[in-house]
């Protein structure tokens, strides 16, 4: 009976148009836009399908959602419940909204423990807010478990995990033995829509929610090592200049020029 | 933190699991289409043929949605579970009517209303596929059409209104005699949406004069199919300048139907009309809510960027008062479809019929559904007539309701009637 456990974050809607988007910058948060819903980070809704394509190949998979936030995370958790996941934990501790991915690792490697044994942890290669990339690896690291990243496909029989892993200039197959952390890219493929029996079934199971004390930990011990400085939208100035020539040659050594003057090339 | 308090708690995250689910279903299965079929999509003379009705394309892409949709489990999910559909509760289904119309808009014909079409492929209504009125069908029509019309393959028209019988429904003059076991049907059906395209059609025909005259009974509801000899669907009916749609006359000279094939009982045809009605009343209402909600959110994005005089339009207190008057209209018109919903579900635990409310929630829904259109173009300009954006579709829309599932005129005469039986409960 395998177990996977599916790292799910929820996050500003990455559709919000532009326009909308506004920052809070002496909160240093971003401002939720009132009428557009939070959604799962792209990628870790593609980490419940790789799951969910092993669980198609092993029926007795069971896919835990594992969500570190608020409330409102719960929405999150439930679409991958509708997606075909079975069970959802939330861990909501008010002590815990601030955390930097480094207590973030922390605090859902610890809810992984709780819910061991566990076959194969899946995250997104990064969360499509902040980008940063590192929450997979560092659960890896804290639990002492191989770490695959950036995969395009997930196979898992008899106890190893085989992974296509997407590279700069094409693919390479890694393998590591069970338990083990894999980061998904959107190379994996459409994630599957949910089906109204499912979403219905969703919106009656359970959440479970715990705190850091659930998970034997106290929040007051775990510090960001991270600390945001500054929030802002940047500033983007387009300037557009027309280069004039005689001749397509004439253009285009002007045009060199400039752009080894501006240190371009 | 972000609780939508606006939604009633014991449906909340079955409304956002629904919504969700349907808007990636239409994005990964729809949108598609509608760009492959980009160019039919943009001109009638392309999208209907001569004779009015949609070209193959149209038809099969529709098809395929219905049937995706179904799949997926939406196509049914209004339809009460005991006949094989999603049981959705009206309350629930107000939100995603109301959610789907605010995000798709009018004029997308792969998604629901939209070219004079009034059937809408991501999800049936009693006029085309499988609904609550269907729970009235006995075992044998149970197994013989529910399979196929749950898969969306085959679809149904509702057919009760003729040239002379609209509001007055008492003055049907399609007519079955028994003969042997069977019923002869003859006769004459006007304005039936979906009937071009139906496989079957329930038919209301008159059963017994004598009720009918006492205007106690005597209509029955059959199933015909429409391949039956004797059925013939004369023409397309089309609406407020379409080239096409989906209205249509159908003609029956002496169809032959078996004795079992009928909704609910014998000369009682007219419940099951009612219950066919009301259902699509709360419905409309609740897609012309979001209908409203699509014409304010493209006038907001429009005043703020369309500058006259030095200034965005939206700094001006005549717009001001028009997206204002917009949302007075949005907010009342919610509420009070969502109360009826309300009340509606309340019904089998003893609650009273909410004759007048439905009455009323659809009669408004659609007559504010119209005047927001009407305010959206204005608030546009020029460019809010050009058939380039959805809003004179939608405005065309919300002015056909106001004939169809009973004029506003008679929602007022029901509602009237209610008052004066004493019925002045709010
Ligand atoms: C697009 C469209 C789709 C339709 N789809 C279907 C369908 O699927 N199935 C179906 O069976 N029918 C359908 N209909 C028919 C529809 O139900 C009738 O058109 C409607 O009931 C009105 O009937 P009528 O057109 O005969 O108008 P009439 O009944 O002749 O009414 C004419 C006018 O008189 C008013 N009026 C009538 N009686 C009264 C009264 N007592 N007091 C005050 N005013 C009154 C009406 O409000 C209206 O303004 C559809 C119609 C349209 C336009
Ligand atoms: C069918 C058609 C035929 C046409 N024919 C011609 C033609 O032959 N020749 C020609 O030159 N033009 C023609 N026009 C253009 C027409 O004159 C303009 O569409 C019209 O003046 C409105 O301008 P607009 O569409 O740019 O709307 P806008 O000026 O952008 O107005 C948008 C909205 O803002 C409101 N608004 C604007 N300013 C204010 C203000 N200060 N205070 C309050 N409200 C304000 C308007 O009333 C409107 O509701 C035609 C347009 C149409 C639709």
């Amino acid at each position: 009976m395998p177990h996977i456990i599916c790292c799910v974050k929820q996050v500003p809607d990455p559709e919000t148009p532009a326009s909308q988007f506004r920052v809070d910058e002496a909160a240093k948060k971003v401002v939720p836009v009132p009428g557009i819903a939070p959604v799962p980070s792209q990628f870790d809704t593609i980490g419940v399908e790789a799951a969910l394509r092993i669980k198609d190949k092993t029926p007795d998979t069971t896919i835990t959602i594992l969500s570190l936030g608020p409330e409102s995370y719960r929405d999150s958790i439930k679409h991958s419940l509708a997606m075909g996941a079975d069970e959802g934990v939330l861990i909501n501790d008010p002590a815990l909204y601030e955390a930097d991915h480094w207590v973030t690792a922390q605090v859902l490697a610890a809810a992984i423990g709780k819910l061991a044994p566990f076959d194969l942890v899946i995250c997104g290669r990064q969360a499509v807010d902040w980008d940063m990339g590192v929450v997979g690896s560092t659960i890896a690291e804290i639990l002492n478990v191989p770490c695959i990243t950036i995969a395009k496909e997930i196979q898992y029989k008899d106890g190893q995990v085989v992974v296509e892993r997407v590279l700069l200039d094409g693919f390479e197959t890694a393998e590591s033995p069970a338990p083990c952390v894999v980061t998904v890219s959107n190379e994996l493929g459409e994630p599957r829509y949910p089906q109204l029996r499912q979403i219905m079934a969703a919106a009656r199971k359970e959440v479970k929610v715990w705190t850091a004390s659930d998970l034997g930990l106290d929040a007051a011990q775990l510090k960001n090592l991270v600390s945001l400085e500054r929030l802002y939208v940047p500033e983007v100035k387009v300037e557009t200049e027309i280069i004039d020539g005689e001749t397509p040659q004439e253009k285009a050594e002007k045009l060199a020029l400039k752009l080894r003057e501006a240190k371009l090339i | 933190m972000t609780t939508d308090v606006s939604i009633p708690e014991n449906i909340r995250e079955l409304v956002k699991g629904v919504l969700k689910g349907l808007f990636e279903f239409i994005d990964a299965e729809v949108v598609p289409l509608e760009e492959r079929d980009r160019e039919i999509l943009a001109d009638e003379r392309k999208f209907f043929g001569p004779d009015g009705r949609m070209v193959d394309q149209a038809l099969d892409a529709r098809r395929d949605v219905r049937m995706k949709s179904a799949e997926a489990g939406f196509y049914p999910m209004y339809a009460p579970e005991d006949i094989g559909g999603g049981g959705i509760p009206v309350t629930a289904m107000v939100f995603t009517q109301e959610g789907v119309y605010r995000r798709y808009g009018p004029g997308r014909p792969y998604i629901a209303w939209a070219k004079g079409l009034l059937s809408q492929p991501i999800v049936a209504s009693f006029v085309d596929g499988p609904s609550h009125m269907l729970a009235s069908a006995n075992e044998t029509m149970r197994k013989q059409y529910l399979p196929s019309l749950l898969k969306g393959e085959k679809t149904l028209c509702f057919a009760l209104s003729e040239s002379d019988a609209g509001s007055d429904v008492w003055s049907i003059k399609t007519k079955a005699r028994r003969d042997g076991d069977d019923w002869v049907i003859n006769g004459s059906k006007q304005w039936i949406t979906n009937a071009p395209y139906a496989d079957y059609a329930v038919v209301f025909a008159v059963t017994n004069e004598e009720m009918v005259a006492k205007r106690q009974g005597g209509i029955t509801a059959f199933i015909v199919e429409a391949n039956a000899p004797g059925y013939s669907m004369d023409g397309v009916l089309p609406v407020m300048g379409h080239q096409g749609g989906d209205c249509g006359s159908l003609t029956f000279e002496n169809v032959r139907v078996p004795g079992d094939h009928m909704l609910g009982q014998l000369d009682q045809g007219f419940q099951v009309a009612m219950f066919g009605i009301s259902e699509g009343r709360i419905a409309i209402a609740a897609s012309c809510l979001g209908m409203s909600e699509y014409a304010l959110d493209r006038c907001l994005d429009y005043a703020q960027q369309r500058v006259t005089f030095g200034k965005p339009i939206s700094e001006y207190q005549a717009i001001q008062f028009m997206l204002a008057d917009m949302a007075i209209d949005i907010y009342t018109t919610k509420y009070m479809v969502l109360q009826t919903a309300r009340l509606i579900e309340a019904v089998p635990q003893g609650g009273r019929l909410p004759v007048k409310e439905i009455s009323i929630a659809k009669a408004y829904a659609v007559e504010t559904c119209q005047k927001d259109y009407d305010r959206a173009i204005q608030i546009h300009g020029g460019m809010g007539l050009t058939n380039e954006l959805p809003l004179e579709e939608g405005f065309r829309i919300a002015r056909t309701l106001r004939i169809p599932d009973g004029t506003s005129e008679i929602q007022r005469r029901t509602i009237a009637r209610q008052l004066l039986r004493g019925d002045t409960v709010f």
